[in-house]
Protein backbone atom coordinates (compact mmCIF):
# COMPACT_ATOMS: atom_id res chain seq x y z
CA UNK A 1 0.00 0.00 0.00
CA UNK A 2 1.23 3.45 -0.83
CA UNK A 3 1.85 5.84 2.01
CA UNK A 4 -1.12 8.04 2.78
CA UNK A 5 -1.08 11.76 3.27
CA UNK A 6 -2.73 13.57 6.18
CA UNK A 7 -5.37 14.80 3.73
CA UNK A 8 -6.20 11.27 2.60
CA UNK A 9 -6.48 10.07 6.19
CA UNK A 10 -8.76 12.92 7.11
CA UNK A 11 -10.94 12.45 4.03
CA UNK A 12 -11.20 8.72 4.66
CA UNK A 13 -12.23 9.37 8.24
CA UNK A 14 -14.85 11.84 7.02
CA UNK A 15 -16.39 9.82 4.19
CA UNK A 16 -15.67 6.22 5.14
CA UNK A 17 -14.45 3.52 2.76
CA UNK A 18 -17.55 3.77 0.53
CA UNK A 19 -17.05 7.46 0.04
CA UNK A 20 -13.31 7.64 -0.43
CA UNK A 21 -10.90 5.47 -2.36
CA UNK A 22 -7.42 5.67 -3.83
CA UNK A 23 -7.73 2.31 -5.61
CA UNK A 24 -6.41 2.90 -9.15
CA UNK A 25 -8.80 0.31 -10.57
CA UNK A 26 -11.82 2.14 -9.20
CA UNK A 27 -10.44 5.49 -10.29
CA UNK A 28 -9.34 4.73 -13.81
CA UNK A 29 -12.76 4.64 -15.58
CA UNK A 30 -13.41 8.20 -14.41
CA UNK A 31 -10.06 9.67 -15.38
CA UNK A 32 -10.75 9.62 -19.11
CA UNK A 33 -13.67 11.43 -20.73
CA UNK A 34 -16.14 9.25 -22.58
CA UNK A 35 -14.90 10.33 -25.98
CA UNK A 36 -11.42 9.22 -25.02
CA UNK A 37 -9.89 12.59 -25.78
CA UNK A 38 -8.74 13.69 -22.36
CA UNK A 39 -7.04 11.70 -19.68
CA UNK A 40 -5.81 12.81 -16.31
CA UNK A 41 -4.77 11.66 -12.89
CA UNK A 42 -6.25 12.16 -9.44
CA UNK A 43 -5.03 11.52 -5.95
CA UNK A 44 -8.31 9.93 -4.93
CA UNK A 45 -11.99 9.50 -5.75
CA UNK A 46 -14.46 10.94 -3.26
CA UNK A 47 -18.14 9.96 -3.41
CA UNK A 48 -19.94 11.78 -0.62
CA UNK A 49 -23.50 10.78 0.20
CA UNK A 50 -24.89 14.04 1.56
CA UNK A 51 -24.56 17.78 1.07
CA UNK A 52 -23.02 18.07 4.53
CA UNK A 53 -20.33 15.60 3.56
CA UNK A 54 -19.58 17.60 0.41
CA UNK A 55 -19.32 20.78 2.46
CA UNK A 56 -17.01 19.18 5.02
CA UNK A 57 -14.89 17.72 2.25
CA UNK A 58 -14.55 21.11 0.55
CA UNK A 59 -13.44 22.67 3.83
CA UNK A 60 -10.89 19.89 4.18
CA UNK A 61 -9.61 20.51 0.65
CA UNK A 62 -9.30 24.23 1.32
CA UNK A 63 -7.34 23.47 4.47
CA UNK A 64 -4.89 21.23 2.59
CA UNK A 65 -4.91 23.19 -0.66
CA UNK A 66 -6.23 20.25 -2.69
CA UNK A 67 -7.92 21.13 -6.03
CA UNK A 68 -11.35 19.59 -6.62
CA UNK A 69 -12.69 18.29 -9.94
CA UNK A 70 -16.45 17.67 -9.64
CA UNK A 71 -17.88 14.98 -11.89
CA UNK A 72 -21.37 13.79 -12.80
CA UNK A 73 -21.95 11.15 -15.47
CA UNK A 74 -18.62 11.80 -17.19
CA UNK A 75 -20.46 12.20 -20.48
CA UNK A 76 -19.45 15.80 -21.17
CA UNK A 77 -18.25 16.88 -24.60
CA UNK A 78 -15.40 19.22 -23.67
CA UNK A 79 -13.33 17.42 -21.04
CA UNK A 80 -14.73 19.60 -18.27
CA UNK A 81 -14.88 16.75 -15.75
CA UNK A 82 -11.45 15.27 -16.40
CA UNK A 83 -8.61 16.27 -14.03
CA UNK A 84 -5.25 17.38 -15.36
CA UNK A 85 -2.24 15.08 -15.50
CA UNK A 86 -0.58 16.40 -12.35
CA UNK A 87 -2.43 13.97 -10.08
CA UNK A 88 -2.83 16.60 -7.38
CA UNK A 89 -6.59 16.98 -7.72
CA UNK A 90 -9.36 15.17 -5.90
CA UNK A 91 -12.01 13.70 -8.18
CA UNK A 92 -15.37 14.44 -6.57
CA UNK A 93 -18.14 12.20 -7.86
CA UNK A 94 -21.71 13.24 -7.12
CA UNK A 95 -23.14 9.98 -8.44
CA UNK A 96 -23.91 8.56 -5.01
CA UNK A 97 -26.21 11.49 -4.27
CA UNK A 98 -29.15 10.41 -6.43
CA UNK A 99 -32.20 10.63 -4.18
CA UNK A 100 -35.50 12.40 -4.77
CA UNK A 101 -35.87 14.91 -1.98
CA UNK A 102 -39.31 16.23 -2.76
CA UNK A 103 -42.00 15.80 -5.37
CA UNK A 104 -44.95 18.09 -5.90
CA UNK A 105 -47.22 16.90 -8.68
CA UNK A 106 -49.63 19.81 -8.39
CA UNK A 107 -46.91 22.42 -8.67
CA UNK A 108 -45.15 20.19 -11.24
CA UNK A 109 -41.88 20.42 -9.38
CA UNK A 110 -39.35 17.86 -8.32
CA UNK A 111 -36.33 18.29 -6.06
CA UNK A 112 -33.58 15.81 -6.78
CA UNK A 113 -29.95 15.42 -5.81
CA UNK A 114 -27.16 16.13 -8.25
CA UNK A 115 -26.28 12.53 -9.01
CA UNK A 116 -29.66 11.57 -10.41
CA UNK A 117 -29.32 10.25 -13.95
CA UNK A 118 -31.46 12.03 -16.55
CA UNK A 119 -33.10 8.80 -17.72
CA UNK A 120 -34.16 8.04 -14.13
CA UNK A 121 -35.67 11.50 -13.88
CA UNK A 122 -37.60 10.93 -17.12
CA UNK A 123 -38.91 7.62 -15.78
CA UNK A 124 -39.91 9.16 -12.47
CA UNK A 125 -41.80 11.96 -14.18
CA UNK A 126 -43.52 9.50 -16.52
CA UNK A 127 -44.89 7.58 -13.52
CA UNK A 128 -46.86 10.70 -12.61
CA UNK A 129 -47.99 11.44 -16.16
CA UNK A 130 -45.47 14.24 -16.36
CA UNK A 131 -42.23 14.74 -18.22
CA UNK A 132 -38.98 16.56 -17.80
CA UNK A 133 -38.55 18.74 -20.89
CA UNK A 134 -34.85 18.24 -21.55
CA UNK A 135 -33.32 15.27 -23.26
CA UNK A 136 -30.07 14.50 -25.02
CA UNK A 137 -28.02 11.61 -26.36
CA UNK A 138 -26.21 10.88 -23.11
CA UNK A 139 -29.36 10.67 -20.99
CA UNK A 140 -28.44 7.22 -19.71
CA UNK A 141 -25.39 8.59 -17.90
CA UNK A 142 -25.71 12.39 -17.70
CA UNK A 143 -26.62 13.57 -14.20
CA UNK A 144 -28.74 16.50 -13.07
CA UNK A 145 -25.70 18.14 -11.46
CA UNK A 146 -23.69 17.86 -14.65
CA UNK A 147 -26.57 19.13 -16.77
CA UNK A 148 -26.86 22.18 -14.53
CA UNK A 149 -23.16 22.97 -14.25
CA UNK A 150 -22.83 22.78 -18.05
CA UNK A 151 -26.22 24.35 -18.83
CA UNK A 152 -26.90 21.43 -21.16
CA UNK A 153 -28.98 21.84 -24.32
CA UNK A 154 -30.31 18.88 -26.26
CA UNK A 155 -33.16 18.31 -28.68
CA UNK A 156 -35.96 20.34 -27.12
CA UNK A 157 -34.26 23.66 -26.55
CA UNK A 158 -36.21 25.44 -29.26
CA UNK A 159 -39.46 24.94 -27.39
CA UNK A 160 -38.46 24.51 -23.76
CA UNK A 161 -35.09 26.20 -23.35
CA UNK A 162 -31.78 24.92 -22.03
CA UNK A 163 -31.19 23.47 -18.57
CA UNK A 164 -31.17 26.98 -17.17
CA UNK A 165 -34.87 27.30 -17.98
CA UNK A 166 -35.69 24.09 -16.10
CA UNK A 167 -33.97 25.01 -12.83
CA UNK A 168 -36.31 26.60 -10.31
CA UNK A 169 -34.09 26.23 -7.27
CA UNK A 170 -30.56 25.18 -6.52
CA UNK A 171 -28.37 23.94 -3.73
CA UNK A 172 -24.60 24.17 -4.07
CA UNK A 173 -21.53 23.93 -1.92
CA UNK A 174 -19.33 26.96 -2.43
CA UNK A 175 -15.53 27.04 -2.34
CA UNK A 176 -15.44 28.09 1.32
CA UNK A 177 -17.62 25.15 2.35
CA UNK A 178 -20.76 27.25 2.73
CA UNK A 179 -24.03 25.88 1.36
CA UNK A 180 -25.96 28.09 -1.06
CA UNK A 181 -29.56 26.95 -0.86
CA UNK A 182 -32.55 28.16 -2.88
CA UNK A 183 -34.26 24.79 -3.21
CA UNK A 184 -37.65 26.19 -2.24
CA UNK A 185 -38.41 28.24 -5.29
CA UNK A 186 -40.20 31.54 -5.12
CA UNK A 187 -42.11 32.57 -8.19
CA UNK A 188 -41.26 36.18 -7.43
CA UNK A 189 -38.05 37.08 -5.65
CA UNK A 190 -36.31 40.36 -6.35
CA UNK A 191 -33.74 40.40 -3.61
CA UNK A 192 -31.08 41.50 -6.03
CA UNK A 193 -29.63 39.40 -8.85
CA UNK A 194 -30.60 35.75 -9.25
CA UNK A 195 -27.40 34.25 -7.87
CA UNK A 196 -28.16 30.68 -8.82
CA UNK A 197 -27.74 31.66 -12.48
CA UNK A 198 -24.08 32.26 -11.70
CA UNK A 199 -23.64 28.58 -10.91
CA UNK A 200 -25.59 27.29 -13.90
CA UNK A 201 -23.09 26.82 -16.71
CA UNK A 202 -20.04 27.60 -14.59
CA UNK A 203 -18.70 24.05 -15.12
CA UNK A 204 -17.92 23.44 -11.48
CA UNK A 205 -15.51 26.37 -11.26
CA UNK A 206 -17.61 28.48 -8.90
CA UNK A 207 -19.40 25.92 -6.76
CA UNK A 208 -20.49 22.29 -6.58
CA UNK A 209 -24.16 21.66 -7.37
CA UNK A 210 -25.60 19.17 -4.89
CA UNK A 211 -29.37 19.35 -5.51
CA UNK A 212 -31.91 21.19 -7.61
CA UNK A 213 -35.62 21.83 -7.90
CA UNK A 214 -36.70 21.29 -11.49
CA UNK A 215 -39.85 22.06 -13.41
CA UNK A 216 -41.94 19.32 -14.98
CA UNK A 217 -44.48 19.46 -17.79
CA UNK A 218 -47.54 17.36 -18.63
CA UNK A 219 -46.69 14.21 -20.56
CA UNK A 220 -46.97 14.35 -24.34
CA UNK A 221 -50.38 13.16 -25.51
CA UNK A 222 -49.24 12.17 -28.95
CA UNK A 223 -46.65 13.11 -31.48
CA UNK A 224 -46.46 13.68 -35.19
CA UNK A 225 -43.02 13.22 -36.70
CA UNK A 226 -42.42 14.59 -40.17
CA UNK A 227 -39.32 14.19 -42.31
CA UNK A 228 -39.25 17.05 -44.72
CA UNK A 229 -37.14 18.81 -47.26
CA UNK A 230 -37.51 22.54 -47.17
CA UNK A 231 -36.74 24.93 -49.99
CA UNK A 232 -34.01 27.49 -49.83
CA UNK A 233 -36.26 30.09 -48.28
CA UNK A 234 -35.61 28.09 -45.13
CA UNK A 235 -32.44 30.02 -44.72
CA UNK A 236 -34.37 33.02 -43.61
CA UNK A 237 -36.02 30.99 -40.91
CA UNK A 238 -39.21 30.73 -42.93
CA UNK A 239 -39.74 27.04 -42.48
CA UNK A 240 -43.34 26.41 -41.54
CA UNK A 241 -42.49 24.21 -38.62
CA UNK A 242 -40.14 26.81 -37.24
CA UNK A 243 -42.87 29.34 -37.60
CA UNK A 244 -45.27 27.14 -35.73
CA UNK A 245 -42.79 26.50 -32.97
CA UNK A 246 -42.14 30.18 -32.57
CA UNK A 247 -45.83 30.87 -32.44
CA UNK A 248 -46.28 28.14 -29.87
CA UNK A 249 -48.63 26.00 -31.94
CA UNK A 250 -47.51 22.90 -30.13
CA UNK A 251 -44.69 21.82 -32.41
CA UNK A 252 -41.73 20.42 -30.58
CA UNK A 253 -39.41 19.50 -33.41
CA UNK A 254 -36.17 21.29 -32.92
CA UNK A 255 -33.82 19.42 -35.11
CA UNK A 256 -33.32 19.81 -38.72
CA UNK A 257 -30.59 20.05 -41.23
CA UNK A 258 -29.63 23.07 -43.27
CA UNK A 259 -30.17 22.35 -46.92
CA UNK A 260 -26.64 23.01 -48.06
CA UNK A 261 -24.83 19.84 -47.30
CA UNK A 262 -26.72 16.78 -46.33
CA UNK A 263 -24.92 14.28 -44.16
CA UNK A 264 -24.23 10.84 -45.58
CA UNK A 265 -27.37 9.23 -44.29
CA UNK A 266 -29.50 11.89 -45.91
CA UNK A 267 -28.05 11.60 -49.36
CA UNK A 268 -31.22 10.22 -50.86
CA UNK A 269 -33.11 13.40 -50.20
CA UNK A 270 -30.37 15.65 -51.43
CA UNK A 271 -32.01 16.30 -54.75
CA UNK A 272 -34.72 18.17 -52.98
CA UNK A 273 -32.29 20.44 -51.30
CA UNK A 274 -30.61 22.13 -54.19
CA UNK A 275 -31.51 24.30 -57.05
CA UNK A 276 -29.01 24.51 -59.78
CA UNK A 277 -27.93 26.91 -62.40
CA UNK A 278 -25.75 25.66 -65.18
CA UNK A 279 -23.36 28.06 -66.84
CA UNK A 280 -21.94 27.81 -70.34
CA UNK A 281 -19.10 25.56 -69.22
CA UNK A 282 -21.55 23.10 -67.81
CA UNK A 283 -20.53 23.91 -64.27
CA UNK A 284 -23.35 23.84 -61.85
CA UNK A 285 -23.78 26.66 -59.40
CA UNK A 286 -26.19 27.36 -56.70
CA UNK A 287 -27.76 30.72 -57.04
CA UNK A 288 -28.38 31.98 -53.61
CA UNK A 289 -28.44 35.60 -52.89
CA UNK A 290 -25.77 37.75 -51.30
CA UNK A 291 -24.88 37.77 -47.71
CA UNK A 292 -26.27 40.58 -45.62
CA UNK A 293 -25.46 43.39 -47.98
CA UNK A 294 -21.91 42.26 -48.54
CA UNK A 295 -20.43 41.30 -51.86
CA UNK A 296 -22.59 38.79 -53.69
CA UNK A 297 -21.26 35.34 -53.09
CA UNK A 298 -21.59 32.67 -55.68
CA UNK A 299 -20.94 29.35 -54.18
CA UNK A 300 -19.46 26.68 -56.31
CA UNK A 301 -20.72 23.23 -55.59
CA UNK A 302 -18.79 20.06 -56.21
CA UNK A 303 -20.11 18.00 -59.10
CA UNK A 304 -22.15 15.14 -57.82
CA UNK B 1 -48.83 20.46 -43.93
CA UNK B 2 -50.72 20.78 -47.18
CA UNK B 3 -50.77 24.53 -46.76
CA UNK B 4 -47.05 24.49 -46.19
CA UNK B 5 -46.42 22.51 -49.35
CA UNK B 6 -48.80 24.64 -51.41
CA UNK B 7 -47.23 27.72 -49.97
CA UNK B 8 -43.80 26.54 -51.06
CA UNK B 9 -42.48 26.24 -47.55
CA UNK B 10 -41.93 22.50 -47.86
CA UNK B 11 -40.85 20.71 -51.02
CA UNK B 12 -41.23 17.15 -49.92
CA UNK B 13 -42.22 15.43 -46.72
CA UNK B 14 -42.96 12.07 -45.20
CA UNK B 15 -45.16 11.71 -42.17
CA UNK B 16 -44.54 8.85 -39.77
CA UNK B 17 -47.59 6.55 -39.83
CA UNK B 18 -46.88 5.02 -36.46
CA UNK B 19 -44.63 5.26 -33.44
CA UNK B 20 -42.16 2.81 -34.98
CA UNK B 21 -41.65 5.02 -38.01
CA UNK B 22 -41.43 8.07 -35.80
CA UNK B 23 -38.64 6.41 -33.85
CA UNK B 24 -36.86 5.56 -37.10
CA UNK B 25 -36.94 9.21 -38.17
CA UNK B 26 -35.34 10.21 -34.90
CA UNK B 27 -32.86 7.35 -35.19
CA UNK B 28 -31.77 8.74 -38.55
CA UNK B 29 -31.26 12.15 -37.03
CA UNK B 30 -29.43 10.82 -34.02
CA UNK B 31 -27.12 8.72 -36.20
CA UNK B 32 -25.52 11.64 -38.00
CA UNK B 33 -22.78 12.03 -35.42
CA UNK B 34 -21.94 8.33 -35.50
CA UNK B 35 -22.09 8.26 -39.30
CA UNK B 36 -19.58 11.08 -39.44
CA UNK B 37 -17.30 9.30 -37.02
CA UNK B 38 -17.45 6.11 -39.07
CA UNK B 39 -16.07 7.92 -42.10
CA UNK B 40 -12.86 8.93 -40.36
CA UNK B 41 -11.30 11.50 -38.09
CA UNK B 42 -13.23 14.74 -37.80
CA UNK B 43 -13.20 17.96 -35.86
CA UNK B 44 -16.57 18.71 -34.33
CA UNK B 45 -17.57 22.26 -33.67
CA UNK B 46 -20.54 22.98 -31.50
CA UNK B 47 -21.11 26.59 -32.49
CA UNK B 48 -23.97 29.02 -32.74
CA UNK B 49 -24.75 32.09 -34.82
CA UNK B 50 -27.82 34.34 -34.84
CA UNK B 51 -30.78 32.24 -35.97
CA UNK B 52 -31.45 34.33 -39.07
CA UNK B 53 -27.84 33.83 -40.22
CA UNK B 54 -27.64 30.07 -39.76
CA UNK B 55 -27.98 28.95 -43.35
CA UNK B 56 -25.95 31.87 -44.65
CA UNK B 57 -23.16 30.92 -42.30
CA UNK B 58 -23.15 27.31 -43.46
CA UNK B 59 -23.24 28.37 -47.11
CA UNK B 60 -20.35 30.78 -46.64
CA UNK B 61 -18.19 28.85 -44.23
CA UNK B 62 -18.28 25.47 -45.98
CA UNK B 63 -16.29 26.47 -49.10
CA UNK B 64 -14.00 28.70 -47.02
CA UNK B 65 -12.99 25.84 -44.75
CA UNK B 66 -12.74 23.30 -47.54
CA UNK B 67 -10.71 25.71 -49.64
CA UNK B 68 -8.27 26.54 -46.90
CA UNK B 69 -7.72 22.94 -45.85
CA UNK B 70 -7.73 20.91 -49.07
CA UNK B 71 -9.20 17.46 -48.82
CA UNK B 72 -11.39 18.23 -45.86
CA UNK B 73 -15.15 18.07 -46.09
CA UNK B 74 -17.40 20.21 -43.99
CA UNK B 75 -20.72 18.76 -42.85
CA UNK B 76 -23.05 21.04 -41.00
CA UNK B 77 -26.14 19.84 -39.25
CA UNK B 78 -27.87 20.57 -36.04
CA UNK B 79 -30.69 22.33 -34.39
CA UNK B 80 -32.33 24.47 -37.00
CA UNK B 81 -34.27 27.23 -35.39
CA UNK B 82 -32.14 27.77 -32.29
CA UNK B 83 -28.95 28.93 -34.00
CA UNK B 84 -26.92 25.89 -32.96
CA UNK B 85 -24.86 24.32 -35.74
CA UNK B 86 -22.74 21.22 -35.39
CA UNK B 87 -20.11 22.12 -37.91
CA UNK B 88 -18.09 18.96 -38.48
CA UNK B 89 -14.99 18.97 -40.62
CA UNK B 90 -13.96 15.55 -41.88
CA UNK B 91 -10.25 14.91 -42.31
CA UNK B 92 -8.78 14.27 -45.77
CA UNK B 93 -8.71 10.60 -46.72
CA UNK B 94 -5.68 8.89 -45.27
CA UNK B 95 -5.48 11.10 -42.20
CA UNK B 96 -4.47 9.17 -39.10
CA UNK B 97 -7.02 9.12 -36.30
CA UNK B 98 -5.50 10.47 -33.11
CA UNK B 99 -2.86 12.49 -34.95
CA UNK B 100 -4.74 14.63 -37.44
CA UNK B 101 -6.98 16.02 -34.72
CA UNK B 102 -4.06 17.46 -32.81
CA UNK B 103 -2.24 18.78 -35.85
CA UNK B 104 -4.22 20.16 -38.78
CA UNK B 105 -7.42 19.60 -36.84
CA UNK B 106 -6.37 22.26 -34.34
CA UNK B 107 -5.84 24.77 -37.13
CA UNK B 108 -9.19 23.85 -38.66
CA UNK B 109 -10.89 24.48 -35.32
CA UNK B 110 -9.15 27.80 -34.82
CA UNK B 111 -10.27 28.87 -38.30
CA UNK B 112 -13.87 27.79 -37.75
CA UNK B 113 -13.93 29.60 -34.43
CA UNK B 114 -12.54 32.71 -36.10
CA UNK B 115 -15.35 32.59 -38.64
CA UNK B 116 -17.99 32.06 -35.98
CA UNK B 117 -16.65 34.99 -33.98
CA UNK B 118 -16.69 37.19 -37.08
CA UNK B 119 -20.35 36.33 -37.50
CA UNK B 120 -21.15 37.38 -33.97
CA UNK B 121 -21.62 33.78 -32.86
CA UNK B 122 -20.44 31.63 -29.98
CA UNK B 123 -17.66 29.02 -30.08
CA UNK B 124 -19.69 26.91 -27.70
CA UNK B 125 -23.42 26.59 -28.19
CA UNK B 126 -24.31 23.76 -25.85
CA UNK B 127 -21.24 21.63 -25.10
CA UNK B 128 -19.48 24.11 -22.85
CA UNK B 129 -15.85 25.18 -22.66
CA UNK B 130 -14.17 22.63 -20.40
CA UNK B 131 -10.50 22.15 -21.14
CA UNK B 132 -11.16 21.64 -24.83
CA UNK B 133 -12.05 25.24 -25.70
CA UNK B 134 -10.40 26.95 -22.77
CA UNK B 135 -7.61 28.52 -24.78
CA UNK B 136 -9.93 29.37 -27.65
CA UNK B 137 -12.19 31.27 -25.27
CA UNK B 138 -9.15 33.16 -24.01
CA UNK B 139 -8.13 33.95 -27.56
CA UNK B 140 -11.51 35.00 -28.91
CA UNK B 141 -13.55 35.96 -25.86
CA UNK B 142 -14.51 39.55 -25.19
CA UNK B 143 -11.85 40.99 -22.83
CA UNK B 144 -14.48 42.69 -20.70
CA UNK B 145 -16.45 39.47 -20.31
CA UNK B 146 -13.30 37.50 -19.52
CA UNK B 147 -12.31 40.05 -16.89
CA UNK B 148 -15.75 39.71 -15.30
CA UNK B 149 -15.43 35.94 -15.35
CA UNK B 150 -12.08 36.14 -13.61
CA UNK B 151 -13.34 38.62 -11.06
CA UNK B 152 -16.27 36.37 -10.15
CA UNK B 153 -13.96 33.38 -9.90
CA UNK B 154 -11.53 35.29 -7.72
CA UNK B 155 -14.33 36.41 -5.42
CA UNK B 156 -16.02 33.04 -5.03
CA UNK B 157 -12.99 30.75 -5.13
CA UNK B 158 -9.96 32.79 -4.01
CA UNK B 159 -7.71 29.72 -3.86
CA UNK B 160 -8.73 28.62 -7.40
CA UNK B 161 -9.37 25.11 -6.17
CA UNK B 162 -12.62 24.30 -7.98
CA UNK B 163 -12.18 22.49 -11.29
CA UNK B 164 -8.81 24.03 -12.14
CA UNK B 165 -7.85 24.29 -15.78
CA UNK B 166 -11.41 24.55 -16.98
CA UNK B 167 -13.55 27.28 -18.51
CA UNK B 168 -11.12 30.16 -18.79
CA UNK B 169 -7.46 29.93 -19.74
CA UNK B 170 -6.13 32.01 -16.92
CA UNK B 171 -8.68 31.10 -14.30
CA UNK B 172 -6.61 28.27 -12.91
CA UNK B 173 -3.43 30.31 -12.73
CA UNK B 174 -4.90 33.18 -10.81
CA UNK B 175 -4.69 36.81 -11.78
CA UNK B 176 -1.75 37.47 -14.04
CA UNK B 177 0.53 40.48 -13.62
CA UNK B 178 -0.03 42.91 -16.43
CA UNK B 179 2.71 43.08 -18.97
CA UNK B 180 4.12 46.53 -19.55
CA UNK B 181 3.23 47.53 -23.07
CA UNK B 182 6.09 48.36 -25.31
CA UNK B 183 5.55 51.13 -27.80
CA UNK B 184 7.97 49.55 -30.20
CA UNK B 185 6.11 46.28 -30.51
CA UNK B 186 5.18 45.69 -34.09
CA UNK B 187 3.95 42.27 -35.13
CA UNK B 188 6.13 40.37 -37.60
CA UNK B 189 3.36 40.65 -40.13
CA UNK B 190 3.48 44.41 -39.96
CA UNK B 191 0.91 46.94 -38.90
CA UNK B 192 -2.74 46.23 -39.63
CA UNK B 193 -1.94 42.96 -41.31
CA UNK B 194 -0.13 44.68 -44.16
CA UNK B 195 3.21 42.94 -44.71
CA UNK B 196 6.25 45.09 -44.21
CA UNK B 197 8.73 45.47 -46.98
CA UNK B 198 11.31 42.71 -46.84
Amino acid sequence: MLETTPFQNAALALLGPRGFTTDPELLSPWLTDWRGRYSGAALALASPATTDEVAALVRLCVEHGVPIVPQGGNSGMSGGATPDASGTALLLSLRRMNAVRHFDGDARQITVEAGMVLQTLHDLAAQHDLRFPLTLGGKGSATVGGLISTNAGGTQVLRHGTMRAQVLGLQAVMADGGVFDTLTPLKKDNRGPDLKQLLIGSEGTLGIVTAATLRLLPAIGGRLVIWQACPLSLRRGNCCSMRNVRQGKGWKGSRSCPPTRWPPCWLTSRKHARRWQTDTNGTRWSSWSPLRGKRASWIRWPKS
Amino acid sequence: MADAINGGLVEDATIAQNEGQADVFWLLRNSISGANRAIGPAMQHDVSVPVADMADFVIEATPLVEGRFPGTKAIAYGHLGDGNIHFHVLAPTGAVRGEWEWDEGKRVSAYVHDLVTQWGGSISAEHGIGQMKRDELGRLGDPVALAMLRAVKQALDPQWLLNPGNLSPRLHRGPQPRKARSFKRISPAGVGGVPRNP
